[in-house]
């Protein structure tokens, strides 16, 4: 499903926007990622496209359809999102955790059906943790929960997948099985729009990056033209070095991105970078 | 100590390791509680004889006995034991409903302050009339007020806050609570003061068919709507973002269960007066036993609930030669059950 968007603002109070001016588009099985420095409004973009917050104008289209004529059950068939941080209270069985991912296919007065549970089921073998069906999802590691959260969003069978910093919180293994499954999605056509901290993954998974400085993209496109050592300065307002590396499994060189002060091997003031 | 808890959970993890025991427990509990419900009380009646009584109402044969007997079980005893199942049920599943709306396990039924409503109109009934038809009525409406009045001062800009919505609940508790105080001060202490204290405290003896009739409806049908809409809590418990973004109509869901909720809750109060904790204890009791997933929580909260009322307004009647007021009893029993829980807090919630 094409996802476009065109021309969005959003404010929480009236006096300071969030969002000014956002449009892009992204097309069925692209990746695209949203960079950018903490509260440049990143979540609140993604918020808006998972029809949690409404913007103050402009406007979502899915496929050419406006997003605010679709009923919230049905946008939510159409739409899945996975956010930043979920507190859960209850200790709920893992697989009632990824149950709750059928809400929008269940009317008010129904109850998950068999062909729930194996959809819920399925999606847990999907991410590979059916294992952990009956263990309370409050007991999982991050990785785990993550992991969890992203199979009941499976079991919600969008054409849209909108991550808030998915990568977030975990280790180099977990990030790497969370980006698998994602790229793996984006191949069997999912859109995705995900939001990162880490510019290399960035240019390592993503088909579309955009950069987002206070409120409003300052680059969109293609990742190796849009992520420089220009715009990742003015987006983080630090020195930031773009390195290619040869990849030692392949032709393609890899690019990575390294604070200046951290190559520099200088000593920071408190001890927070050493000489390698 | 430790080892004491240890056994008790080693007994929790084994019943509930067993579906079909806690199953054929929670449907036999409130049933078997109703039944010893009819057979207690100051007036010393066999128990073949109130089961003959009663199966003589319900099959057409004949059964001769005293019609003071016959009173006493059609006329007192029964619509007690129905009214005590309907306000336990009614008390425990929104307490239940309310804790997984608010995603805290410490609410209770009363968090919107519709007890401390409907103990204001009651207390102002019985000051100005002491008609148990009036006060009955006074207190269901007040009770009503109360919230709306909760769910009306939380209404931001863009939508309800659910702690606003706890905040505004505890300033209407407050203000119905000292309004409570203050028609107590003005009230007459040898006969109107009694009365409405001995109300606040709670109690079902004076319960007959007609508050039955009347307050049936607002508990039950709350009640098949919650049943029915149980699975949504789950979801709704997530918190409102995650809700939203899973299709929930997260205002009109919680619009929904508060109204089901303070319904259910003012009808209890205006039949029973002030029964405190059983809205607090009651889910927790039923989330030990078949954890917190809301499809099985919420049938299993109402048979624990409903059992639970039926076992202390037994009780009541046994312990003393006088009736003890039940919401004392189900304090007295509550609030050290609850302080268990506290220290056991893993076992219940995070």
């Amino acid at each position: 499903m094409r996802l476009e968007v065109r021309g969005l603002h959003f404010s929480y109070t009236p006096e300071r926007e969030v969002l000014k001016d956002i449009s892009f588009d992204v097309e069925r099985g692209d990746i695209f990622c949203v960079l950018g420095p903490n509260g440049c409004g990143k979540t609140t973009l993604l918020k808006c496209l998972g029809g949690i917050l409404k913007p103050n104008k402009g406007s979502i289209l899915l496929d050419g359809v406006e997003a605010s004529t679709i009923s919230r059950a049905e946008y939510a068939k159409l739409v899945g999102y996975v956010p930043q941080e979920h507190g859960l209270v209850f200790p709920y069985k893992t697989i009632d955790v990824v149950l709750m991912g059928r809400a929008p296919h269940l009317g008010i007065f129904s109850t998950p059906s068999e062909k729930d549970y194996r959809i819920a089921e399925e999606a847990l073998r999907e991410v590979g943790i059916y294992h952990l069906k009956d263990r309370p999802y409050v007991e999982l590691s991050g990785g785990e929960r993550q992991l969890v959260i992203i199979a009941r969003v499976l079991a919600q069978q969008p054409e849209i997948l909108l991550l808030d910093e998915p990568t977030s919180h975990l280790d180099i293994k977990n990030q790497m099985a969370i980006l698998r499954i994602v790229t793996k999605l984006a191949e069997q056509g999912m859109t995705i729009v995900m939001s990162t901290h880490f510019p290399r993954h960035a240019l390592l998974f993503s088909s579309k990056v955009g950069i987002m400085v206070g409120g409003r993209f300052i680059a969109i496109g293609n990742p190796e033209e849009v992520v420089t050592e220009e715009r990742l300065k003015k987006a983080y307002d630090i020195d930031i070095k773009i390195l290619t590396v040869k990849n030692p499994l392949g032709d393609r060189a890899i690019k990575v991105c390294i604070p200046v002060e951290a190559l520099s091997g200088r000593q920071l003031v408190g001890g927070a970078w050493s000489r390698v | 100590m430790v080892s004491r808890y240890q056994v008790l959970e080693d007994i929790l993890e084994e019943v509930r390791g067993r579906k079909s025991l806690v199953a054929t427990a929670l449907i036999l509990a409130p049933i078997l509680s109703f039944l010893l419900s009819l057979l207690v009380g100051r007036y010393q009646i066999s128990p073949q004889i109130v089961f003959s009584v009663l199966i003589s109402k319900i099959l057409p044969f004949h059964y001769d006995v005293p019609k003071q007997v016959e009173i006493v079980i059609i006329q007192v005893r029964l619509p007690r034991a129905i009214a005590a199942a309907l306000v336990g049920a009614a008390l425990a599943l929104s307490g239940t409903s309310f804790q997984g709306l608010f995603r805290n396990p410490l609410v209770s039924s009363q968090i919107l302050g519709v007890a401390s409503g409907a103990g204001f109109g009651a207390a102002l009934a019985l000051l100005l009339s002491g008609d148990p038809v009036i006060v009955q009525v006074s207190a269901f409406g007040f009770g009503i007020v109360a919230v709306a009045i909760s769910y009306a001062l939380s209404r931001t800009y863009r939508e309800t806050s659910l702690l606003t919505l706890v905040l505004a609940g505890i300033v209407v508790g407050a203000l119905f609570s000292a309004l409570i105080s203050l028609i107590k001060y003005v009230a007459d202490p040898y006969e109107k003061l009694p009365s409405i204290t001995f109300w606040l405290m709670g109690s079902l003896s004076a319960v007959s068919f007609r508050e039955l009739t009347w307050n049936f409806i607002p508990i039950v049908v709350p009640c098949i709507i919650l049943v029915l809409a149980r699975w949504r809590l789950n979801v709704l418990s997530l918190g409102e973002e995650e809700a939203k973004a899973l299709g929930i109509d997260v205002e009109r869901m919680r619009m929904l269960v508060i109204s089901c909720c303070t319904l259910m809750t003012a009808a209890a109060v205006s039949i029973a007066g002030m029964v405190g904790w059983v809205g607090l204890v009651i889910p927790h009791i039923g989330r030990m036993l078949v954890g917190p997933d809301h499809k099985v929580l919420v049938p299993a909260s109402i048979a624990i609930g409903a059992a639970y009322l039926l076992i202390v307004d037994s009780m009541v009647r046994i312990v003393s030669t006088f009736e003890m007021p039940l919401g004392v009893l189900t304090a007295i029993i509550g609030a050290p059950f609850f302080a268990y829980l506290l220290r056991k807090r893993t076992v219940s919630w995070r």
